[in-house]
């Protein structure tokens, strides 16, 4: 049983940690959930948990954002990378897309990452955030439409695009 | 699929990949919460380091526990190098709450301490009588207890935790031959540990509380039935000292002496700490101003040996003796008087247990002033210990252990710690503060940062106020942080062998940079 959990342990952990991360943008906070995501799928046993990637980034970005809301420190993280000249600007651009990532709203964030990140069907994220899959899409278009805009301005405030 | 999903596509996948490239601490499953939880989940919440640094010091720690030499420590055959009658005068004063005797109500036991070796503590529990074997069973009973309080005020130190549960402390059957004490555990229901942290945490416990009993230096422990114990996936099949398990990689060495300088010096003061310098790490100071016409910058003539005791009848007899002698050493007090110098203090906290001082010479002097004072510093264990002379005030210092991350036979880092989050990040490299002790060739510290991946991103060295004397020299420089290194790093402080190059006394240093 130890092993089994070891095994899912080693290989969601560090996904789920980035995902929350991305989220919710507070290190501490991330970890913190991630853990906390996994005491609870311990307690009700992977036998119980169907789709269990899904599963704990639900519960884990539930965590994020009830401890988000007692703490707000946003942009502590983001704000503390230097700008970097680095020769393709992709480290400028992952950092707006991060950033922009911040500017959605919670439940669209959760999305975008479970859609993109851990690679989920509408299906399944219609039925982990239990939501009709008919507004998966819209949702998720709204989204990257935002992310878009917030990149190309960020491009374009540094110069990368003219 | 549409352009617009297309282009949408196209973004998704870079932020998926932008995500990937998040720098995130991947706590080991050995530490996350379900597989500490609830006994440890306190300390080891607090973990801030790589997972794959994490993996690779404890897969090191756990591959050179049992094998490590010990050749290096004192035998038994260590002779003690003060007169008898100083001697006596050292043991006569023990009057001390650590003497085990029945039926007292609280015994000394071990708890464990996150990378750190484990601290002795009191708990409630009595001595049956007063054979060897029945009270290292008691001994064994009342630390499974100390885990089993769940109300009232905790047994458990603070920083400490406790790996061993009530169930596998009762049933127990010790058998003493010589300095071996063998503990057959009976335990149907397993250990009640997971993971290596946990396992090693319990041995740590068990192996030191058995050995607490006077002579005993040797813990094997057995499980019902069995030559040997499986706690999780550690295996312990043969007997254990306290120096295979203390967690230290590097040997205590068993004698520094120094010819000094500087002719008489008297005693000023003498203090001693532990865990107050630094965690982990015990400090002995003896305070001395040179007398009137010696040169301002003279040093002391001293040896420091490493012991064991000329009898172990009771606990606070230690495990070891660190004899500290100052043959020029001046104590100056009124004619006639018993000899008094600094007063006998038991410290009481692992690993040190008590303090004495003695006349070097028997006679008392005519004029009151004693020439040559040595001091006994009793140990629970023998962990890696360096002496300094310092100045202003001139002053001998024995350090004693310290982080074992940060501790190895020639190097001694007190700054950073490990787990400091340090400096860095910034658009310019940053240089950040290097201080401890080295006792290194040409007196050359070298070091080096390897990040997240384990890559090497800067490396130099500079000099430590001495070379390799018998005693350290002592350092406060800065290593630097490149800029754009981010999270996880690992700071590398090590002597470059002056033979071949390779790593010589290597301690690694876990930091994180913002």
């Amino acid at each position: 049983m130890t092993d089994r959990w070891r095994e899912v342990y080693d290989r969601e952990y560090p996904r789920l940690v980035r995902a929350l991360l991305a989220i919710g943008r507070d290190p501490a906070a991330a970890e913190d959930a991630a853990q906390e995501a996994f005491v609870k799928a311990h307690r009700t046993g992977l036998d119980n948990i169907e789709k269990l990637p899904g599963w704990l980034l639900v519960v884990g970005s539930r965590e994020v954002f009830r401890k988000a809301k007692r703490a707000r420190r946003e942009d502590e993280l983001w704000a503390s990378l230097p700008p970097r000249d680095d020769e393709f600007d992709t480290t400028a651009d992952r950092v707006d897309l991060l950033a922009a990532l911040g500017e959605l709203p919670e439940r669209q964030r959760t999305i975008v990452v479970a859609r993109y990140y851990y690679g989920l069907s509408y299906d399944e994220i219609a039925d982990h955030f239990d939501i009709k899959s008919g507004t998966v899409g819209a949702t998720l278009h709204q989204a990257i439409e935002r992310l878009r805009q917030v990149q190309l301005a960020g491009r374009l405030a540094r110069g990368a695009v003219r | 699929m549409t352009d617009e999903r297309r282009d949408d596509e196209i973004i998704g996948r870079a932020l998926s990949r932008a995500i990937e490239t998040i720098d995130v601490n991947q706590t080991p499953y050995e530490r996350s919460r379900i597989a500490t939880a609830p006994a440890r989940r306190s300390i080891f919440g607090m973990w801030q380091v790589a997972g794959g640094v994490i993996a690779i010091v404890l897969a090191i720690a756990i591959g050179t526990w049992f094998t490590r030499p010990t050749d290096g420590q004192p035998g038994v055959g260590s002779s003690p190098t003060v007169s008898p009658a100083a001697s006596s005068s050292f043991i006569a004063a023990t009057p001390s709450p650590g003497v085990a005797s029945p039926g007292q109500d609280r015994v000394w036991v071990y708890f464990a301490r996150d990378q750190l070796p484990p601290v002795g503590a009191f708990v409630r529990g009595s001595f049956v009588n007063s054979s060897p074997e029945s009270r290292i069973a008691s001994r064994l009973t009342a630390l499974g207890s100390a885990a089993a309080v769940s109300t009232g005020t905790s047994e458990v130190p603070a920083g400490a935790t406790t790996a061993l549960s009530l169930e596998a402390s009762r049933g127990i059957a010790v058998r003493v031959q010589g300095d071996l004490a063998t503990v057959e555990f009976n335990i149907p229901g397993g250990w009640g540990v997971r993971g290596a942290a946990q396992s090693q945490a319990l041995v740590q416990q068990l192996v030191y509380t058995i050995t607490e009993e006077p002579g005993i230096r040797r813990a094997l422990i057995t499980e019902t039935g069995k030559p040997k114990a499986t706690i999780d996936q550690l295996v312990v099949d043969k007997a254990l000292t306290r120096e295979d398990v203390s967690g230290y990689t590097s040997a205590a060495p068993d004698k520094i002496e120094d010819a000094g300088t500087g002719g008489l010096a008297e005693i000023v003061d003498w203090r001693a700490s532990v865990d107050e310098v630094a965690a982990g790490l015990s400090r002995f100071v003896v305070e001395l101003k040179t007398q009137s016409g010696a040169q301002g910058s003279a040093t002391p003539r001293f040896v420091a040996t490493l012991e064991r005791p000329t009898q172990e009848k009771n606990t606070d007899d230690g495990k070891w003796i660190l004899r500290v002698t100052l043959p020029d050493a001046v104590w100056n007090q009124a004619p006639g008087e018993a000899f008094h110098c600094c007063p006998l203090k038991a410290v009481g906290k692992t690993p040190i247990r008590q303090l004495a001082a003695y006349p070097l010479s028997a006679d008392p002097p005519t004029g009151g002033a004693y020439r040559g004072v040595g001091f006994g510093v009793t140990l629970d264990d023998a962990r890696p210990w360096r002496a300094f002379v310092l100045q202003n005030p001139l002053r001998l210092v024995i350090d004693i252990g310290g982080d074992p991350r940060a501790t190895s036979d020639r190097i001694a880092v007190t700054t950073p710690k490990p787990g400091d989050r340090v400096p860095g990040g910034a658009q310019f490299a940053q240089t950040v503060r290097l201080a401890g002790a080295a006792r290194v060739f040409e007196a050359t510290v070298s070091w080096r940062v390897r990040d997240a991946t384990g890559k090497v991103v800067a490396t130099s060295n500079f000099n430590a106020s001495l070379g390799s004397s018998a005693v350290w020299g002592t350092f406060d420089n800065s290593f630097a942080v490149p800029a754009s290194v981010h999270g996880n790093i690992t700071l590398e402080v090590f002597e470059a062998s002056a033979k071949d190059g390779s790593d010589q006394g290597l301690v690694r240093i876990p930091l994180s940079v913002p």
